[in-house]
């Protein structure tokens, strides 16, 4: 019985841990300052000039992106950042981008900003960068970001808010996505709103799976 | 401006060409006047009398009344007396002239109603056409894509300053935290520090500048400390005021919250203490007073600084308007920080800067000057 709660617990890790754990990933034509402060802080940070695996992207291999709007992923979309960032939000519903520029100013940019997880202006300094990194690395390991997000990619399409919910936490901690799908049928006709709800779910056992591994050496 | 007085009954000078009324006509006598006393002299309410014996009255600076006898004027001399026999056909009784002048004043007034509708509707009518767009933000706009375009690259030199100087204050200097590690930098390094951060507030208030919309945008608004934005900025003026040697006192307790958009409302405290420590003398003070109030947050910052004409007090707040006596004194600045600073105290915080001058300082010259706002602890956007 104990066993039982026990193995359908989210499980937890220190910050250390996380940090060891975590990929996180620059998508940036200018340099990148900053990535050696990460590096002797002890994260996993790559740096790319421009988008160099898609594949890798949309299979949600970075935790964290940290994505310039400007002269980036420019054969992917004509809107460059901001089109990578509505192609991975589609793919990889679960992905936690920083929309990273120094093109806060303009209003034009706003939709990047206001798609990201979050914001940072490129002149901010190194503490901020780590302050943000790391809320944002404890959210991708727990299971509220997960269910908050499948919450708000159902946004009106599912009423009963509470019982998707459910659906969510359950079917993770079961390890249950396909299960899920069936269940989601009954609060939801939309069936976009099913897929990218599941997608968000595999993620997240994906996650679990990890840091139970974690947990287990 | 008044208007020329059509059909009006009187003889009459407008704008010094004489026109006769439609009752009465210029008599002979005016004709050969050559002193013309009626044009001259200041606007009157009461009726004088002329060398020939003729009343006269100036309604305004472009019109007077002339070459009539009004009934119930005193006669002054026997000559007065021959001009009423010689000019009977031009006398009239007081209540006609003062019927005639207030008919014409009412006149103008519907006329000046009038013409403003009118040109209300012209411009409304524009406006809706939109032709604006094409006649006037069109040829600007490359303008501002320019003025866009220079904010973009400053923003992107000033960034990989900001980044460079932190890794070399990270990485060479021992500390529990950024603040402990930037104390133990040299004087180069924190003044590169220092104006990497001064130099990203002033491209925050010219984005303001560029675009104004950024002022209603709710999206923009979340809670934060505005005690700690003075702070800030304090911080960031020490080098500057060290330089000058100024004392900065920071009064008053707050703990306060507001909900607004915080880089809108930074440019307050901003422009404040960047104009105490610019315009301030060498050795003075500067103090500032940060004190929650109710439902809101007295702020000012006081310092001596060149004179503000009391015409001037309202034109400070207007973009790129700088005070004569500021003008002589700093050569730098374009005038345009209290216009945004008065902005986002309008537009965004339903608030009013306002700017006092009192006592002199001891070498007499400049005043000590006070610029302050209540600050409302949620935006008027909201």
């Amino acid at each position: 019985m104990l066993d039982f709660f026990k193995k359908n617990k989210w499980p937890t890790i220190s910050s250390d841990e996380m940090r060891k754990r975590a990929r996180i990933l620059v998508i940036d034509d200018e340099e990148f300052f900053y990535q050696t402060l990460f590096k002797k802080d002890g994260y996993n940070i790559d740096k790319w000039n421009d988008v160099l695996d898609l594949q890798k992207l949309e299979s949600g291999y970075y935790d964290i992106i940290l994505l310039d709007i400007q002269g980036v992923a420019k054969k992917i979309s004509s809107d460059q950042g901001l089109g990578l960032l509505k192609h991975l939000n589609k793919v990889s519903p679960a992905q936690i981008i920083i929309a990273y520029s120094n093109a806060d100013w303009s209003l034009k940019y706003q939709e990047f900003f206001k798609l990201a997880d979050a914001t940072l202006a490129k002149g901010k300094d190194y503490i901020e960068f780590k302050q943000t990194v790391d809320l944002l690395l404890s959210r991708r390991f727990s299971i509220d970001f997960y269910i908050d997000r499948a919450v708000s990619l159902a946004g009106a399409s599912v009423v009963d808010h509470a019982k998707l919910k459910e659906i969510v936490s359950s079917s993770i901690r079961k390890n249950s996505p396909d299960k899920a799908s069936k269940q989601l049928s009954q609060i939801t006709d939309n069936k976009d709103v099913i897929e990218v709800v599941v997608r968000v779910i595999q993620v997240a056992v994906q996650i679990m799976q990890i840091l139970t591994g974690l947990n287990h050496k | 401006m008044r208007t020329n007085p059509r059909f009006f009954p009187y003889p009459h000078v407008f704008k010094t060409i004489r026109y006769d009324g439609s009752i009465l006509q210029w008599p002979d006598v005016c004709q050969r006047c050559k002193s013309r006393g009626c044009e001259s002299g200041k606007t009157t309410q009461t009726i004088s009398v002329c060398e020939y014996g003729l009343n006269f009255r100036r309604v305004d600076s472009d019109l007077v009344i002339a070459g009539v006898i009004i009934k119930e004027e005193p006669i002054s001399s026997t000559s007065n007396k021959k001009v009423r026999k010689r000019y009977y056909e031009q006398i009239i009784p007081k209540s006609h002239l003062i019927s005639a002048i207030e008919t014409l004043i009412r006149q103008d007034v519907d006329e000046e109603h009038e013409i403003a509708e009118a040109k209300e509707s012209i411009i409304r009518e524009y406006v809706n056409k939109e032709q604006y767009k094409k006649e006037f933000l069109d040829p600007l706009r490359e303008e501002i894509l320019k003025g866009l375009s220079f904010v973009h690259d400053y923003k992107q030199i000033n960034s990989q300053i900001s980044q460079n100087i932190n890794v070399i204050i990270e990485t060479s200097y021992n500390g529990a935290d950024f603040a402990e590690k930037l104390t133990n930098a040299t004087f180069q390094e924190k003044a590169i520090y220092h104006a990497s951060k001064f130099l990203e507030e002033k491209l925050n208030v010219a984005r303001l500048l560029i675009n104004p919309a950024w002022l209603e945008r709710r999206e923009e608004c979340k809670p934060f400390k505005f005690h700690g934005q003075v702070i800030k900025y304090v911080r960031i003026y020490d080098s500057l005021v060290q330089r000058k040697n100024l004392t900065v006192k920071v009064t008053g307790t707050s703990r306060l919250e507001v909900l607004a958009n915080p880089t809108a409302v930074s440019v307050i405290p901003h422009t404040f203490i960047d104009n105490a420590v610019k315009y301030s003398p060498q050795n003075e003070p500067i103090e500032i007073y940060v004190q929650d109030y109710g439902d809101k947050i007295i702020f000012s910052v006081s310092s001596y600084g060149p004179q503000i004409t009391n015409k001037e007090k309202e034109l400070i707040f207007q973009a790129f308007y700088r005070g004569k006596a500021a003008k002589e004194q700093e050569e730098e600045g374009a005038g345009y920080g209290l216009y945004i600073c008065q902005q986002v105290a309008t537009e965004h915080l339903g608030a009013t800067i306002e700017v006092t001058q009192d006592g002199l300082n001891k070498k007499g010259k400049y005043f000590w000057t006070q610029f302050s706002v209540n600050v409302p602890l949620r935006a008027k956007i909201l």
